[in-house]
């Protein structure tokens, strides 16, 4: 009974936590996602097609603006103000496991809603649309999965590198490394090598990286570096990392030193 | 830390006294649970801080040494740490009253001077009525007249609340204002600790007592011939007389053998620079 009611004071703790950091930290992104919205939401009445095209930039805004939200805790330890909230009695866990949800899961379930309420007001089979006119064979609804399960990965990786190193600048480094710098390296790398040999490099990275581009690079094949389909490969990769850097992360937040 | 023990009672104002870097915030951190014991072990109300973070820091207020808040207003943070303890929101004004910040509740932290910024972190303290205030360093880089404010409103919440203060400092003057307690630690080891009347007799430091007396003229005649005193003062309903350390062995003797020890000495001040050299010079 007792260990329900401490679980119960938990959790409204974390959602007090989580409703504060929404409320200071995240405002620079509910602006972005109004206009955003407003795009999207006009684009799925003209030309659904074109919408999907707009889904690579609006994810490296979502990406970036989630990853840098996602390093404040650590910005917080090296300041000093996280001691104002734990002094208050809520825990290393809560405090995490608090920015986990306001910080990233909240806006990443935002991020594929603003494809989603106006794709399903409009027309749902909007989903199910394959925009092969720009060069991609996979479904609306999967790319906008896969687009929130990587602003999530690059999330936690923020989170997890912060939390290892206590360095912020580390942490956005990390998520830029793999956002942008890798791939682009790996580009460049790539075109000294003959073609079979560079693209077999290229999705490997773009796998481990990019899941987004990885799905729409290989949409036109059925086979994917690990001999499956690519969306289903991008899909594992994703998942088996989030869950991994998430439980990383938190094992890593319980016993940081503040 | 080495080897740190000590215990501080219930009701008591107890100064953590030593020179900076002496393992001060680290006691503090210690007992927050901020920061795990590399060897021993710690108990705050019978209870592992790191392992109970909440049961023990929810019966906690803390002021931190260089408290960085966020760049909101006053009413939020303040409504978000009462939420946080599970304190009703009326209580929010009758802290801000307490603290004297009411009138900058729609004030944002970084309009407000250092002074208002210890009478925030003091409030955030005290939301949820902890058994036991922790301040680090709360007159550090504050004008004399803000130290003042501040050591005043530290001994009116005393007086109305009866709280358990620890106080961190190496400030002398104001702590020698509130403290009936000490403890001194150095280079992380703890040299000294307990109530303050009894440290400041053991090291024959120069200190104020105060004797109740129905005669207190006679006995002012009678005292000011001792060597060790330096003044006496006649009060109302006694003396106030200020003795070095070996003054106050004369007096209690005299005492003794002239009125066969009915009157008692009660610490009122005491010279904690004096009592500092002499502790800082043991380890």
């Amino acid at each position: 009974m007792s260990s329900m009611r401490s679980l119960q004071e938990s959790i409204k703790r974390i959602f007090h936590h989580v409703d504060y950091i929404m409320g200071l930290q995240a405002r620079l992104l509910y602006i972005f996602t109004i206009i955003f919205a407003v795009i999207v939401s006009y684009a799925f009445y003209t030309t659904p097609g074109f919408t999907i095209s707009l889904l690579p930039l609006f994810f490296l805004i979502y990406a970036a603006m989630v990853s840098a939200l996602a390093t404040e805790p650590i910005d917080e330890i090296s300041k000093g103000t996280i001691q104002v909230y734990l002094a208050t009695g809520l825990t290393r866990e809560e405090y995490y496991e608090a920015w986990l949800l306001g910080g990233i899961a909240f806006q990443t379930l935002v991020f594929a809603l603003i494809y989603s309420i106006p794709a399903f007001i409009v027309n749902p089979r909007i989903f199910f649309i394959t925009p092969s006119s720009y060069g991609l064979n996979v479904p609306m609804g999967i790319l906008i999965v896969i687009g929130s399960l990587q602003i999530m990965y690059y999330g936690a990786i923020a989170m997890t590198v912060g939390a290892l190193t206590k360095k912020r600048s580390l942490a956005v480094l990390s998520v830029f490394l793999l956002m942008v710098i890798i791939p682009f390296l790996v580009g460049i790398i790539s075109s000294i090598l003959t073609p079979n040999s560079a693209e077999h490099i290229t999705s490997l990275v773009m796998l481990f990286c990019n899941q987004l581009f990885y799905a729409g690079i290989m949409s036109y094949k059925n086979i994917g570096v690990f001999g499956l389909s690519p969306v289903i490969e991008s899909l594992i990769i994703l998942m088996v990392f989030d869950i991994a850097l998430i439980l990383i992360s938190d094992s890593v937040w319980r016993r940081i030193e503040i | 830390m080495k080897n740190a023990s000590f215990k501080i009672p219930d009701g008591v104002a107890a100064g953590l006294l030593g020179p900076n870097g002496s393992g001060k915030t680290t006691s503090f951190k210690l007992i927050l649970g901020f920061i795990k014991p590399t060897a021993g072990n710690i108990r705050v109300f019978g209870l592992d801080p790191v392992k109970h973070e909440n049961e023990v820091r929810s019966r906690i207020g803390y002021l931190p040494e260089k408290p960085v808040y966020p760049h909101v207003k006053l009413r939020v943070l303040i409504r978000h740490v009462a939420r946080l303890r599970n304190v009703p929101s009326r209580d929010i004004e009758r802290i801000a009253k307490l603290t004297g910040i009411t009138r900058y509740l729609d004030f944002n932290v970084k309009s407000l001077s250092r002074g208002y910024i210890q009478r925030l972190g003091l409030a955030l303290a005290l939301l949820g009525d902890p058994d036991i205030l922790l301040l680090d360093e709360p007159t550090a880089n504050l004008d004399p007249l803000s130290r003042k404010e501040i050591i005043e409103l530290i001994k009116d919440l005393m007086q109305d609340l009866g709280v358990t203060v620890i106080i961190a400092t190496h400030i002398l003057p104001e702590l020698q204002q509130v403290a009936n307690y000490i403890v001194f630690i150095n280079k992380g080891q703890v040299i000294e600790y307990g109530d303050l009347g009894s440290i400041v007799t053991r090291y024959r430091v120069t200190a104020t007592f105060k004797i109740r007396t129905s005669e207190p003229r006679k006995l002012a005649s009678k005292l000011i011939m001792l060597e060790n005193i330096r003044a006496v003062e006649i009060t109302g309903d006694g003396l106030l007389v200020k003795a070095t350390g070996e003054g106050v062995e004369e007096i209690k003797l005299y005492l003794e053998e002239a009125i066969g020890g009915a009157a008692s000495l009660e610490l009122i001040s005491s010279e904690l620079g004096e009592l500092y050299e002499k502790l800082a010079g043991i380890n």
